[in-house]
């Protein structure tokens, strides 16, 4: 089951968006476009579900600084926020399920804070051609309290749609920073928390069995020994205080080689191998940043062909990438369709961003007629129109 | 002397591959470079002089023009081209050289032979050429491939909307050239690929390497 359809009401820079998802999804647009924002609504939703003190209030509150923070600032007279997700398998015509959930800021007037306000929690499921939950209008004993918390988050309430539950549960970010995966002091201060840019991608490895690590390992050290020849197995070693490490040895170092550990790592070898193992490891959405920066462009011209195999491969079937990229060599590969590439365009009219599938926009399909490739097609729209006078600019 | 190889894509990389192979051609050191056929064309002046130090093997589609000679001497816009520099321009793409093996083609992917036309004369080549009725590399996913009886090579190989190869081309191509892909089958149909492997003969008798 993954994402087929996403519908975001006054979320973040997004005053209304209503997109189609396809198992692979390349997600183009300018510098602060809005890209991460787009792949927040999504990792908005694994942080209700997430286990161990997750929920509706920490997605708001504690991740994101509170309703401030994430409503669009051109929100008129509607101000609500409201997520609609779809999920099915990728060639059902129609969704599975359907999950929406609309809230507001409210003020707790004798304590003075502020907290997220259920206006709105629905589920749809196909099976049973009818909405399974309908809050507040077709539940009973609904007061302000039971309305800061969704029945999603609940194992209790959401027995009837645990699917959906576990498909957000299981939602992946990944945006590996080398600088941070080097420095063991960071391990310490971020174990116990949902840290995605750093040592917990190296304490995820740790928590697989041996059996499975050794199968992973022998998977990426096949794909290291092309991208990066004078690396040699790669492997996974706990030190001494229990801090996990990645261990390889370096040909080029000495005659026989010498082992190093991820602090000696180059970046782009520390960001590739966190990508092969999220896309190894997974069977779920995995929201991918710019999974282009530090590689070379050989590789990135692979990494779409790469991403379709593992996609297809058996046992993948509840897998989606959805990617962030600026890359033309990334989008230049000639398989790519016109339904995987969403583009982010600034909307000067509703201050707000727009998100669409090229499918959609006549002049790239005209581009694409044409002759030019879905890279040359998309570019130069989602590029900046004036960004030239850069270098007219008098600094000093 | 180091060798550059020079082509459009990863699949053409790996024809060029086998026929360095097939003619036995030695060298010291070897780079590959993948570029945009149109880029290819921009840096063609470039090439030529390069070629003034290595050989430098290109592959490049016919597509649209009538006929290699006449693209050529467009391409070396009255310069005199090298004698390292040897062009190859595959009627009418470096694909169609793959279908011209009609026999493993058709066993590999699992499609009728029925369905892969015979090689014929057009009045712009000097022999005969597999010939399609549009770009030889689409007609081949969108015409042929689509009768295969194996669905995993349709699902790898069929472009999908707006598309213009199937999501994994180069990976469902790569094994048939590598392994199967038999060049003198091949060149019984193709005057082109023939013409290619003549040159780089040719040169190779000319020249001691190492």
């Amino acid at each position: 089951m993954i994402i087929k359809r996403l519908i975001l009401h006054n979320w973040k820079n997004f005053q209304e968006v209503d997109v189609d998802l396809s198992k692979r999804t390349f997600v183009v647009g300018a510098n602060a476009s809005g890209k991460s924002n787009f792949l927040d609504a999504i990792r908005f939703l694994r942080d209700i579900c997430k286990q161990n003190g997750g929920g509706l209030q920490y997605a708001v509150n504690t991740v994101r600084g509170g309703i401030g923070k994430i409503r669009c600032l051109s929100a008129k007279k509607d101000s609500n926020i409201r997520i609609e997700v779809y999920l099915g398998n990728e060639d059902d015509k129609h969704p599975k399920w359907i999950y929406l959930l609309e809230f507001s800021q409210e003020k707790n007037k004798s304590k003075g804070i502020f907290f997220a306000k259920i206006i709105s929690e629905k589920v749809f499921s196909q099976k049973e051609n009818r909405w399974l939950l309908e809050r507040p209008e077709k539940t009973e004993g609904e007061d302000e309290e039971t309305l800061k918390f969704t029945f999603l988050e609940h194992a209790l309430q959401n027995k009837s749609f645990r699917d959906i539950y576990n498909a957000f549960q299981q939602i992946e970010y990944l945006n590996v920073v080398p600088q941070l995966v080097r420095e063991s002091v960071t391990y310490q201060l971020s174990k116990e928390k949902e840290d995605f840019y750093g040592r917990n991608f190296l304490e995820r490895i740790a928590k697989k069995s041996e059996k499975d690590k050794k199968g992973f390992f022998n998977q990426i050290n096949e794909v290291l020994k092309l991208a990066v020849p004078q690396f040699k197995d790669l492997e996974f070693e706990k030190d001494n205080n229990g801090i996990p490490h990645l261990r390889a040895k370096y040909l080029h170092w000495r005659f026989n080689g010498a082992y190093q550990t991820e602090e000696q790592f180059s970046d782009g070898t520390i960001r590739l191998i966190g990508f092969l193992w999220a896309v190894l490891d997974s069977n779920n959405t995995i929201l991918l940043e710019e999974p282009e920066i530090n590689l070379h462009i050989a590789i990135i011209k692979q990494l779409p062909e790469f991403i379709s195999n593992i996609l297809n491969r058996t046992g993948k079937n509840n897998m989606q990438v959805i990617i962030t990229t600026h890359s033309y060599d990334l989008l230049d590969h000639l398989g790519i369709n016109l339904e995987e590439v969403l583009l982010l365009e600034n909307s000067a009219e509703k201050n707000a961003t727009n998100v669409i599938c090229v499918k959609n926009i006549e002049e790239v399909k005209q581009k694409l007629e044409a002759g030019f490739t879905i890279a040359e097609a998309i570019i130069t729209p989602s590029s900046l129109k004036e960004i030239e006078k850069l270098n007219q600019i008098k600094l000093f | 002397m180091n060798l550059t190889i020079i082509c459009e894509d990863s699949a053409t990389k790996e024809i060029l591959l086998r026929v360095i192979n097939f003619c036995s051609l030695s060298y010291e050191k070897l780079s590959q470079t993948e570029l945009r056929g149109g880029k290819i064309k921009n840096n063609f002046q470039k090439y030529n002089l390069l070629a003034k130090n290595e050989l430098i093997i290109l592959l490049l589609d016919l597509d649209t023009a009538d006929c290699p000679s006449t693209l050529l001497k467009t391409l070396l816009q009255r310069n005199v081209k090298n004698e390292n520099f040897l062009v190859n321009i595959a009627v009418d793409e470096a694909e169609s050289w793959l279908i011209a093996d009609r026999e493993n083609f058709s066993q590999y992917f699992e499609v009728p032979i029925e369905k892969i036309p015979f090689a014929e004369k057009n009045i712009f080549q000097k022999g005969i050429e597999m010939l399609f009725p549009y770009k030889s590399s689409l007609y081949i996913i969108r015409e042929i491939i689509p009768h295969s009886k194996n669905k995993e090579f349709v699902r790898q190989l069929f472009p999908k909307n707006g598309a213009k190869k199937g999501p994994e081309y180069n990976k469902a191509l790569t094994p048939f050239i590598q392994n199967i892909w038999d060049i003198n089958n091949a060149m019984k149909n193709s005057e082109s690929l023939h013409g290619m492997i003549h040159r780089i003969e040719k040169w190779e008798s000319k020249n001691t390497i190492l």
